[in-house]
């Protein structure tokens, strides 16, 4: 069936936030991120407002350079729940407008509009209806994409940014995506970028007139999704989500760190701080998920499931533990990160017939949520055996 | 080793047998069974360390005896697409069995005697007697709720117990538990429990037909079924068995009575409409009436299905798994259920409306607990 597909993207979400809370912010380079330290600091920019942008400054980059191009910009910390709480109130909207909504992240998602229109309009008049809903409400930008599929209405959202406003119809997919450069298409790191300017080839136009056997055996299995991306082709449906899919915690450390003992502590308040989070938003997972990100800028990401509902920090380290534990420490690490996946509501779930998740280590993180909830998250943890259990 | 048997005859022995091997072992000599033959009877061996099994069949000619192991899969798979018709095997000194009909000539390569594992023997067994049928029954209402989760071994199979004046069956996975018991039974020696895991019952099920009663064979380790040409050997599950008796509720007093087919027909429509992850539906129970009904807020769908019973309390909102509820039903022969309730957080029991002659049967579900909205 022929699809048509909106994809919303909030301009600057996390700095553009900042500078509506605070209109002493408004045109002002703002920088919301790591703590840059007078340039000392470490960890890297979440997002940087279109006047930081000027500077050079991006989001991904080190917080350490971003000072350095733009000492007198405003660096403001991530207020996770304040842009929670704002994005909840957009994607609320955009469900207005259609049951399939899929949330990427805090500021990005993906509509399916197909068959909507007898309700809506067409799909172009619900993309500005969204964005005009949007402005009056929340008071923000957002670019809107609209095109026969996921891939290319994000290349569309993302094309005349900020406040952009792009529709590509179906019969103008290859003139549409034509002149544009390859690394605009999912799959396309700096490596096949590299690999397809030997080839001469530079834009997806070039890329599309390969032959799909020559993609294969140039790049293996990724060579026939390029191929597909380059003629416009994607059926990835949009998979609508309602809650949150993880809740985790992630540390740069200020120093890149190689002791073992260091490492497993520090995983184990982050376990901590996820279970917490967890708990405070009565939610249960099922799976953790440990992330290290070496010296030379690689991540690793491994997870474990469990057959049964977790949110207890002691538990969420057993299996970071279990993970960690058949990790070769090759180089030093720059950051770990800890999360918890497949949430569900905590008030619902499967009763136990032999009742053992009500043990004594519950007993220990409930006592420590109550001393938490009233004197702050960093009053009390748990401590660490020297084996690291 | 050289023999001839009828298609029908030897397809039916390697039936028996196919479920013990193991699809993918890191032992690779367990993918083979062992063709055995000697004194005119042909025994068939397969194992995967934990469960064995041994089956006889009688050949047409015996021309020559001798053993030998042979790919599992190969050879059952050609053997059952033959017709009805003669076989004839014939192993060369080089291990190769042949394999001769009017359709053609086929040659696999088979493994000698010495490198398959062989049967285990017990050491001080005991021997007890029981009813085929009342085996087959009891394994047949306990299995469903054998747990498959690792995490704890010790429900990965059903506990046997072997008492004086009773033969009684539990399984559990910690969400529901089945307990049936043979009040008829005498036993004069020292009880005896195990765990069986589950692998062997349902192996056992299919064996368990026809004959009158069957030698059980006990030692510490392991447990055998002596069937009449069928020999089935397992290894009991270590560790303990939870104490399920204290689970069991001996005050649930407010009872449901409802027609088992019709609740069946309701849960399994409206579970259509329950989130895929949970399976979740809610029982609303009111004075003679259950409204059965699920949401998936996901996919916003919702259904709601009302039926007639017989109740007579307070209305209880109680929610379960669907698929838990259609486990549990399944296994009641009589035209209603019962279902016994305390309240929305604690186990639900459910047994039929009567029970059979010398027999208690029960059932728990333990509730999925509702959210606040």
């Amino acid at each position: 069936m022929e699809r048509t597909i909106i994809h919303v993207d909030m301009d600057a979400f996390y700095a553009t936030v900042e500078q509506r809370d605070n209109p002493d912010f408004l045109g002002k380079p703002v920088i919301v991120g790591a703590n840059p330290r007078h340039g000392r600091g470490r960890g890297v920019v979440s997002t940087a407002s279109y006047e930081a942008r000027k500077y050079g400054i991006h989001s991904a980059q080190p917080i350490s350079q971003a000072y350095r191009l733009c000492p007198n910009g405003i660096f403001l910390p991530v207020r996770g729940k304040r842009y929670v709480h704002v994005s909840r109130a957009i994607m609320a909207i955009l469900r207005e407008y259609s049951p399939v909504v899929e949330t990427v992240s805090l500021d990005e998602a993906f509509l399916d509009v197909t068959g909507t229109e007898r309700l809506f309009g067409h799909a172009e008049e619900i993309g500005k209806q969204m964005k005009v809903r949007i402005k009056e409400q929340e008071r923000l930008t957002a670019s809107v994409g609209i095109g026969p599929n996921k891939l290319v209405a994000k290349i569309a959202s993302d094309l005349k940014k900020p406040d952009g406003f792009v529709v590509v119809g179906r019969e103008e997919v290859r003139q549409f995506l034509s002149p544009l450069p390859v690394s605009r298409l999912w799959g396309i790191g700096k490596k096949t970028e590299e690999k397809l300017a030997n080839l001469g080839i530079t834009t997806i136009g070039e890329l599309a007139l390969l032959s799909k056997k020559t993609s294969q055996d140039c790049f293996g299995k990724l060579g026939v999704v390029l191929w597909q991306y380059a003629q416009g082709i994607d059926d990835s449906p949009v998979i609508s989500s309602r809650e949150a899919k993880s809740i985790s915690n992630e540390l740069t450390f200020q120093k890149d760190v190689t002791d073992i003992q260091v490492l497993r502590e520090t995983l184990l308040q982050l376990s901590e701080k996820v279970g917490y989070r967890l708990r405070s938003q009565n939610m249960v997972g099922r799976t953790v998920t440990l992330k290290i990100r070496w010296s030379d800028f690689s991540t690793y990401i491994r997870h474990k499931t469990y057959p049964k509902s977790i949110f207890m920090g002691d538990t969420i380290y057993a299996g970071i533990f279990a993970l960690i534990e058949n990790i070769d420490i090759h180089q030093p690490v720059r950051l770990l990160g800890v999360g918890v996946t497949q949430l569900s509501r905590a008030d619902e779930h499967q009763m136990e017939l032999f009742g053992i998740e009500n043990g004594k280590s519950q007993i220990v993180d409930e006592t420590m949520d109550r001393i938490k909830n009233k004197f702050g998250e960093k009053i009390i943890g748990r401590g660490l055996h020297q084996s690291g259990r | 080793m050289k023999f001839s048997i009828l298609q029908n005859d030897l397809i039916n022995a390697l039936q028996i047998i196919s479920g013990v091997v193991p699809t993918r072992s890191t032992t690779p000599i367990l993918e083979n069974i062992l063709f055995d033959l000697e004194n005119g009877i042909l025994k068939i061996t397969a194992t995967d360390l934990e469960v064995s099994i041994t089956t006889e069949v009688s050949p047409q000619e015996v021309d020559k005896h001798g053993s030998i192991a042979l790919p599992a899969k190969v050879l059952t798979e050609m053997i059952r697409s033959l017709p009805e018709i003669p076989i004839h095997f014939n192993l060369d000194e080089n291990n190769r069995m042949k394999i001769t009909t009017d359709k053609g000539i086929y040659q696999i390569a088979g493994i000698s005697k010495e490198n398959f594992p062989e049967m285990p023997l017990l050491s001080n067994e005991r021997t007890v007697e029981v009813s085929s049928a009342m085996l087959s029954r009891m394994f047949s209402k306990t299995i469903f709720a054998v747990s498959s989760e690792e995490l704890r071994p010790a429900l990965m199979g059903v506990f046997m117990q072997i008492m004086s004046d009773e033969f009684r069956m539990v399984s559990t996975d910690g969400h529901r538990l089945a307990k049936i018991a043979d009040k008829s039974f005498r036993y004069d020696e020292n009880p005896i429990q195990m765990i069986i895991p589950s692998k062997a019952v349902q192996i056992a099920l299919k064996n368990l037909n026809g004959e009158d009663t069957i030698k059980l064979v006990i030692d510490d380790n392991g447990f055998r079924f002596n069937f009449p040409k069928t020999i089935l050997y397992t290894r009991l599950v270590e560790g303990e068995y939870p104490d399920y008796e204290r689970v069991i509720p001996r005050d649930n007093d407010k009872q449901l009575t409802v027609n088992r087919n019709l609740l069946v027909s309701s849960v399994r429509r409206v579970s259509l409409f329950s989130s895929v992850l949970t399976h979740q539906i809610r029982f609303s129970i009111k004075p003679d009436k259950l409204i059965v009904c699920s949401e998936d807020i996901d996919i916003g769908g919702e259904a709601r299905e009302e039926l007639d019973v017989e109740y007579k309390e307070e209305p209880m909102e109680i929610g379960y798994n669907a698929q838990y509820v259609l486990d549990i039903l399944k296994q009641i022969d009589t035209e209603d259920v019962i279902f016994l309730l305390k309240s929305p957080v604690r186990a639900t029991l459910v047994t039929p409306m009567t029970q059979g002659k010398e027999e208690s049967f029960l059932m728990l579900i333990m509730p999925i607990k509702l959210g606040s909205s």
